[in-house]
């Protein structure tokens, strides 16, 4: 593979509810032993339902949040090994969007400041260059600059994700986590915002970790999809095998839940039944739910192994058949 | 004026809020240059004892022949200037613990938090009390530190809470992904988002400051006499309010206009500092 940017290994994370006197504290892994890598470029999904610790994996890599074990990687660097100014200048080539265009900005702040805020941490402009370049960043993810003196409560949805992208791209960072940035938007918005994305990768040479719920946002946008359940790897592979054939039988449920614009077409679902539950630690993770035709008792007492198919494809199924081989 | 004390003076209520506290701070600033009488001044022992309402004296008079107006004039001055000083003392005491709970970590809040728990179980006029016992002479200034640095329990939780749920925010963890520093946190993200809740709670606080200073003088352990206080007016006319209602009435109104005043303008200036109003 090209030039590793981004690698992650064996990461858990584990939370505890706090107990009290009539409850023990509870430990939930929400990730458990997850291998991940990010080319230089590349555009990876993560995709999950909720629950699946999707978002965890993302806010880890970029130390928002402390695994409870293993390592990440960045350009070669220990991320969790950093003190506190060489960090910083990390955080400088690192971002993040967040899903929720409310939640994700200041009320009290107006929006070019916002945006403006990191240069002005990392000391890269101040003044009149500042506001110039502030304004250019508008420009570019197609905002009117002369928005830059609103508070987020006077933009909509699709504006103020905008400026969440904005902020992100001020630093000029490598590597962007865009955690389920369109989910929270209308559909006709989501699309502009996908276009934008692209269009940003393209012009900046950025590397993406796309988080989703569902695989129709991102077949546009990734080169590589990963399909995390209960905090571990279901499935992993380049976009276009995973799509046409999918190893596993939760990548195929999430595939049947994507929704076909035609009202005719009659489609074979293999609808998801029950929400995703806790894992009981012994066999499949995914087993109480699957509607694969070869589940047995293998499934509830052996945990499959994440294993590697043609084209470079892994999936993590007892009875998952290597589409190249028949 | 700035756009929200425009958006404060909207509604009627803050209008009459408004209005009382300003004739109130009014009556109180310029008592030395508008009240009718020396406050303190027994004018009358033989005929003007527990005097009426009257053109003279407009709120009566006291047993000891003290025009009531004039000691409601300068006993607003006490209550008004010792609830004001000892909320601010509060506040600045209570968010700097919030902060320092929100921000500090695990350790540092439950330690803090203990601390005001206990604090919080002791009832607050039994607290007072105790600590008023050490002293013969009750100054304001004494006032004003016992009474703000025994009130600032509730804002430190009001401002932790906040705090906590500000740091669960998608834009306070934009920030720290951009790398901001501790100071620059507080100073652009945690405060400008808990000063509206502040406010608010301050503004209330006024109110129930007043009501304290007003039941410790009532208690007899307020300023020292002869300084005129709410409290303490109610508390003499104990004996003769059967016969001459006004002694207690009109201090008793004085108290209740006020604290009604800044509750009013609490509620107001909540939903005038909500961004998305």
């Amino acid at each position: 593979m090209a030039d590793v940017l981004v690698d992650a290994r064996r990461v858990t994370r584990d939370f505890r509810s706090a107990g009290d006197i009539f409850r023990r504290p509870q430990t939930i892994r929400a990730l458990d032993r997850v291998d991940l890598t990010v080319a230089r470029g590349e555009t990876v999904a993560v995709v999950g339902e909720s629950g699946s610790g999707k978002s965890t994996l993302g806010r880890i890599l970029l130390r928002l949040l402390d695994p409870t074990d293993g390592t990440v990687n960045f350009d070669g660097v220990d991320v969790f090994a950093l003190k506190r100014e060489p960090l910083r200048q990390l955080r400088r080539r690192m971002q993040i969007v967040f899903q929720d265009p409310y939640g994700s900005l200041n009320p009290r702040m107006r929006v070019g400041d916002a945006v403006g805020e990191p240069l002005e941490i990392h000391r890269l402009a101040a003044g009149a260059d500042l506001e110039r370049r502030v304004r250019d960043l508008f420009a570019e993810v197609g905002l009117d600059p002369s928005y830059v003196g609103r508070f987020p409560h006077e933009l909509s949805g699709g504006q103020r994700q905008r400026v969440g992208i904005a902020r992100a791209l001020a630093v000029a960072p490598d590597f962007v986590v865009l955690d389920e940035p369109v989910s929270a938007l209308d559909v006709s918005v989501q699309a502009q915002v996908l276009n934008l994305l692209a269009d940003l990768r393209d012009r900046r040479s950025l590397t993406y970790l796309f988080i989703a719920h569902d695989l129709a946002v991102v077949k546009h946008l990734a080169n590589r999809v990963v399909v995390l359940y209960l905090g571990q790897v279901m499935e992993q592979g380049p976009v276009a095998p995973l799509y046409d054939a999918p190893l596993h039988p939760y990548t195929s449920a999430l595939l049947d839940a994507v929704p076909t614009p035609d009202p005719d077409a009659t489609r074979e679902q293999t609808t998801l039944r029950g929400d995703i539950a806790s894992y009981a630690g012994v066999g499949c993770v995914f087993a109480p739910r699957c509607m694969h035709q070869k589940k047995d008792d293998r499934c509830f007492s052996e945990r499959p192994a994440l294993r590697p198919f043609a084209e470079q494809r892994m999936a993590a199924c007892h009875y998952a058949d290597d589409p190249a081989k028949e | 004026m700035s756009p929200v004390v425009v958006r404060i003076l909207r509604t009627t209520r803050a209008q009459i809020a408004f209005g009382a506290i300003a004739v109130l701070t009014g009556g109180a600033v310029l008592a030395p240059l508008i009240a009718p009488y020396d406050p303190i001044a027994q004018l009358d022992l033989e005929n003007l004892r527990l005097a009426a309402p009257s053109m003279r004296h407009w709120l009566g008079t006291d047993d000891l022949s003290r025009d009531l107006l004039s000691r409601i004039m300068y006993g607003a001055r006490i209550s008004l200037a010792v609830a004001a000083l000892s909320v601010t003392l509060s506040v600045v005491c209570g968010t700097a613990v919030g902060l320092a709970a929100g921000l500090g970590g695990k350790t540092v809040d439950a330690l803090l938090m203990r601390l005001v728990d206990t604090a919080l179980s002791v009832p607050r006029l039994i607290l007072l009390i105790v600590v008023l016992a050490f002293w013969s002479q009750i100054s304001i200034p004494l006032l004003v530190v016992v009474l703000g640095l025994t009130s600032w329990f509730d804002t430190s939780r009001l401002v932790r809470a906040e705090v906590l749920s500000l740091r669960e925010r998608a834009f306070y963890q934009a920030a720290v992904a951009a790398g901001a520093p501790t100071a620059r946190m507080v100073r652009l993200h945690v405060l400008p988002n808990v000063a509206g809740p502040i406010i608010v709670a301050a503004t209330l606080g006024i109110g129930q400051m007043i009501l304290v200073e007003a039941g410790l003088s009532f208690l007899g352990i307020g300023i020292a006499r002869p300084t005129p206080s709410w409290g303490r007016m109610i508390a003499e006319s104990q004996e003769v309010m059967v016969n001459a209602w006004w002694t207690a009435a009109f201090p008793g109104c004085a108290i209740l206009v006020t604290v009604l005043a800044f509750s009013l303008l609490g509620d107001s200036l909540r939903d005038a500092l909500d961004p998305r109003a």
